[in-house]
């Protein structure tokens, strides 16, 4: 299950336009971070939820998205226990991850090419700024291409570790990551310009 | 339909990594074959333009690479030894539509472009699958299928076969010697070149034979292996 990717349905999420998913996007992250009471925010991210359901999503796809933010949730959760208790902590992953699942919700149910025609066009008042529209969008929608490859690549360089003795501490392998990354990134932009990205 | 090497010489650093190269290419299909470190990589990817020249000029239908890149791209599809590294869209059908979009053609005409390339290699029925989730095999079809999307007069592949188990460097194979386009292999595996027209030894960044495959891989195979 990979986050982030296309799934075909017909549910009134897949109908609507990439704009006005991102606007209903933007005021929801609006709404999420201005709601104070615990209650009005656990509404609002089983809102959410309710919308995954309607869009025809499985929980399996909502569990692999959550996945990929696990450590990042749990790292927030401990240091906002530490300084600023329970309930602090609490309304700061659940605002994350209902955000992250609203997001992922977006993602699933808009084909790349609309969203990059919906950005495209967005980005084109800028045009004049020096700004080339195509290429913005691009990079904001190739962005969804490197989750899981970040996520894979991250599992990979863990496992690699496990394989040699080591434990599950993630830490260490981290460096390996980078660095492998940093590879793989330089791989994928020779391919984006052999494949017509670019103007040169 | 030429592609030309003009006194070519490529220097990364302190490296000279090709020297002095002077040819033509105009064959249907041509070989290039060297050990590691020959400059064989990096003489692929003079072709369309990946890399340039630090003297020289490379042309390919007469246009040069340092200032015609987008166009001879268009012209000149590359394939990657690594599949994985080639994919840069997050499902099958966005994936082999990428090329045709980058290029400048419509949604529609992209995507029909994309659906003809897909349907070529039996991936039609993937088309709306996470690309990540594909086998090795379904990848390396789907890096060519992005590539023929745009249906370029040459194709270029570096190292096709490194990656693949022997059966799947077989079939790889008979997909490349089934493509109507020109094509340069670029391999240390000289048994994929039975039929090519022409190979070209390269060794520590000269071109050192240049002949038909028998005399080509027979001096490859005496002199540098």
């Amino acid at each position: 299950m990979i986050a982030g990717v296309y799934q075909p349905g017909n549910s009134c999420f897949h109908r609507a336009t990439p704009g006005l998913k991102l606007a209903a996007l933007a005021i929801y992250a609006v709404a999420l971070s201005v709601v104070e009471q615990i209650v009005l925010l656990m509404g609002l991210s089983a809102l959410v939820l309710v919308a995954w359901q309607i869009a025809g999503l499985t929980w399996a796809q909502l569990s692999a998205n959550l996945k990929l933010l696990i450590w990042i949730l749990l790292a927030l959760f401990g240091f906002q226990l530490f300084v600023a208790g329970f309930w602090r902590a609490f309304d700061t992953i659940l605002t994350l991850a209902a955000l992250v699942v609203a997001a992922a919700l977006v993602s699933h149910t808009t084909r790349t090419d609309d969203m990059l025609d919906t950005l495209t066009a967005a980005f084109s008042p800028f045009a004049r700024f020096g700004v080339k529209p195509e290429d913005a969008a691009f990079v904001l929608v190739f962005t969804v291409r490197l989750v899981p490859f970040v996520s894979i690549v991250g599992r990979e360089a863990i496992d690699a570790r496990r394989a040699r003795g080591a434990g599950r501490n993630p830490v260490p392998a981290l460096v390996p990551m980078v660095i492998r990354l940093m590879r793989e990134t330089d791989a994928l932009s020779e391919a984006l310009v052999a494949r017509g990205f670019g103007r040169t | 339909m030429t592609i030309t090497f003009d006194h070519v010489a490529v220097r990364f650093g302190d490296l000279d990594v090709l020297r002095n190269v002077s040819l033509s290419l105009a064959e249907g299909r041509v070989g290039v074959i060297g050990n590691n470190g020959s400059g064989k990589s990096t003489f692929a990817r003079l072709i369309n333009g990946l890399v340039l020249p630090t003297s020289g000029r490379v042309t390919v239908e007469d246009l040069d690479t340092r200032t015609h890149g987008q166009e001879i791209r268009k012209r000149v599809g590359f394939v990657f030894q690594n599949p994985d590294a080639q994919i840069v869209m997050p499902t099958v059908a966005e994936d082999a539509a990428f090329g045709p979009r980058a290029h400048g053609f419509s949604g529609d005409e992209a995507n029909a472009r994309a659906d003809a390339a897909l349907a070529l290699f039996n991936l039609a029925h993937l088309k709306h699958r996470a690309a990540f989730t594909l086998s090795g095999g379904e990848k390396q079809s789907l890096a060519l299928a992005g590539v023929l999307a745009l249906d370029p007069a040459w194709v270029v592949f570096d190292e096709p076969t490194t990656m693949l188990d022997r059966n799947r460097a077989k079939a790889a194979m008979t997909v490349i010697a089934g493509l109507s386009q020109r094509v340069i292999v670029v391999t240390h595996h000289v048994e994929l070149l039975a039929g090519f027209e022409r190979v070209i030894v390269l060794s520590n960044g000269g071109v050192v034979c240049d002949d038909t495959p028998e005399r080509a891989i027979a001096y490859y195979v005496e002199t540098l292996t």
